[in-house]
């Protein structure tokens, strides 16, 4: 099955690192019997032993080193473990001649001293050769069996050998109980991370393919308004100039119908450029240009727009700048789109009344700031209409829109802007008892961009 | 003496358009469909103020804002772009290369009017 020899792969990765430590572990404890029963054993048939046992880990690492180079695969990663596991059986019987070995010492202590040694062998293979389970059992009982026959054969004192025998077997079947819960471990630990990286890629698949899908969006949103734009544009301009012609002409019908052709137009329009803000907004699109901005003339530039969007349901509009109001750095493009959705939102709510749009300094958190306070006689909100002004497309609720017209895309608009620009906006307002809308934007620009400009 | 504007935009219902509401305001209004014939209709004749589009074909907006601010007869005169609220980017790239205003479609004649009288 696939997966199974990825997890094969992954645990033969590990064996091969922990490789290196088993040499060394390997060729110290070897070291260490030989200074132990040097001279207790005859010399030839040690230095024997030790040659073979040196030979093993020596072809081992050699063994190791070339396969490095070639990275394992599914086609040959079964291959490789079955030849570690005929290694692992070498090796192993190399230690299980140890009790023999020794036993010609006629020493019990000797003999019990080679006992020790294989037994600690067998708990440290766990670490080492202990991911794949065959391995470890393969060193194992070669390595641990020998030690059982041999306390069968060849020890004088029975009970002894008995209650030994006994522990030996405890031991043997603790180590492959041990070893086994390791390597299921190992395993369930390897299926986790494979899992975690799958997640991780999906993921970034899944991110990516929202990205993608958001520029398309975006693409398709810019063209489309593009397109939808240029035929409205055509569609508001004849109508104004039929309006134009006919109210010279007198014909005041046509002039009328007109009329209502270029405001419906124009509302169009307006949707279509808000929802195309929103969507930049969404897209975190809206790129802000600080400059320092004289606020009387950036009011007069847009008053005939404002004078234009208060006159809708027949009110006056009345601009007060106090004179200690000069300038301000901000994004006058976007400080111009706030303050015409804003007295456009309050013209929407008010008839035959005053929009009065006033401009201040004040200081908030020691900061100067430059607010711009909006007051309609209008309608007014209570506190659930307040709380949704900035909720796009909350105020499209069906009463409202049929009832003041636009869905009040503008508010929500307007509200990132302000914040975008550092800003603050409040509201407060009772039914019945107009409304009024506060904008606040720090006076200088965010030092680290007053250095760029 | 008439105020002369030459109006730059690809789509010819806006030329109809603006360049009839401009001429009942009294300028005398010329037109050209792409940057090309605007920069050779600039280098034949010198007007009063320029109102440019930014898409068009063949030579779009900037590119025919720098070649003006190249030409010797044009450097000085003020150009006000003409823009949908989606072009903000736009509009202010157009303002580095030397555009005077903006002015966003579709045009509120009252606003299109004091911004070219700024200029004039």
């Amino acid at each position: 099955m696939h997966n199974d020899s990825v997890y094969l792969i992954e645990q033969t990765e590990r064996l091969k690192e922990q490789a290196v430590g088993a040499l060394v572990a390997t060729i110290v404890v070897v070291g260490y019997v030989f200074y132990f029963v040097y001279g207790q054993v005859p010399a030839t048939t040690l230095y024997a032993w030790v040659a073979v046992v040196l030979a093993i880990n020596v072809y081992l690492a050699v063994w190791i080193i070339s396969v490095n180079r070639s990275a394992i695969t599914a086609d040959n990663v079964d291959k490789f473990v079955v030849a570690y596991q005929f290694e692992a059986v070498i090796h192993g019987l190399s230690w299980g001649y140890l009790p023999f070995l020794l036993s010609q010492s006629g020493d019990i202590d000797t003999q019990l001293f080679s006992y020790y040694v294989i037994c600690s062998m067998a708990a440290g293979a766990i670490a080492t050769t202990g991911m794949i389970y065959r391995i470890y059992i393969s060193y194992m009982l070669p390595m641990m069996l020998p030690i059982v026959i041999n306390q069968i054969l060849f020890t004088d004192a029975k009970l002894f050998a008995g209650s030994t025998i006994g522990l030996l077997v405890i031991y043997i079947i603790a180590m492959l109980m041990l070893s086994y819960r390791h390597y299921e471990s190992v395993l369930k630990s390897i299926v986790f991370s494979r899992r975690n990286e799958e997640l991780v890629q999906d993921l970034r698949q899944e991110y990516e393919r929202a990205e993608e899908s958001s520029h398309a969006k975006s693409r398709f949103l810019a063209n489309m308004s593009h397109e939808l734009r240029t035929p409205l544009n055509a569609v508001i301009g004849y109508s104004e100039i039929i309006e134009d012609e006919a109210a010279e002409s007198g014909v005041d019908r046509i002039a009328d119908d007109a009329e209502k052709i270029r405001v419906s137009g124009k509302h169009l329009l307006k949707l279509i450029d808000d929802v195309l803000n929103l969507s930049r907004l969404d897209a975190g699109k809206v790129d802000i240009s600080y400059a320092c901005v004289n606020v009387a003339n950036m009011i007069n530039n847009i008053t005939p727009v404002l004078n234009e969007h208060s006159a809708v349901n027949n009110n006056a509009l009345e601009v007060r700048i106090e004179t200690d109001v000069q300038k301000l750095d901000t994004d006058v493009f976007l400080l111009e789109k706030i303050i015409i959705n804003i007295i456009s939102n309050s013209a929407k709510f008010t008839k035959n009344g005053r929009i009065k749009i006033q401009v201040e300094q004040q200081s908030r958190n020691t900061l100067q700031h430059i607010c711009f306070v909006v007051e309609d006689t209008g309608i007014g909100m209570d506190e659930e209409q307040r709380s949704i002004l900035f909720d796009a497309f909350r105020q499209a609720d069906e009463s409202s829109t049929r009832k003041y017209g636009g869905m009040g895309l503008g508010m929500a608009i307007s509200q990132r802007y302000v914040h975008l620009l550092g800003g603050t906006i409040e509201v407060d307002s009772e039914p019945g008892k107009g409304s009024r809308i506060c904008v606040c934007l720090p006076k200088d620009a965010p030092v680290e961009l007053k250095d760029v400009s | 003496m008439t105020t002369t504007v030459l109006i730059v935009d690809d789509n010819e219902m806006n030329r109809d358009v603006l360049s009839r509401r401009l001429q009942r305001e009294g300028y005398e209004v010329s037109t050209a469909e792409d940057g090309v014939k605007a920069l050779s209709m600039m280098s034949a004749e010198a007007y009063n103020i320029v109102l440019l589009d930014i898409m068009m074909p063949d030579m779009d907006g900037f590119e025919t804002l720098t070649n003006m601010r190249n030409l010797h007869n044009c450097k000085d005169i003020p150009v006000i772009m003409l823009t949908s609220v989606n072009e903000m980017d736009d509009v202010k790239k157009c303002i580095d290369l030397g555009a005077n205003d903006y002015v966003l479609k579709p045009y509120n004649m009252d606003d299109l009017k004091r911004r070219m009288e700024k200029f004039l």
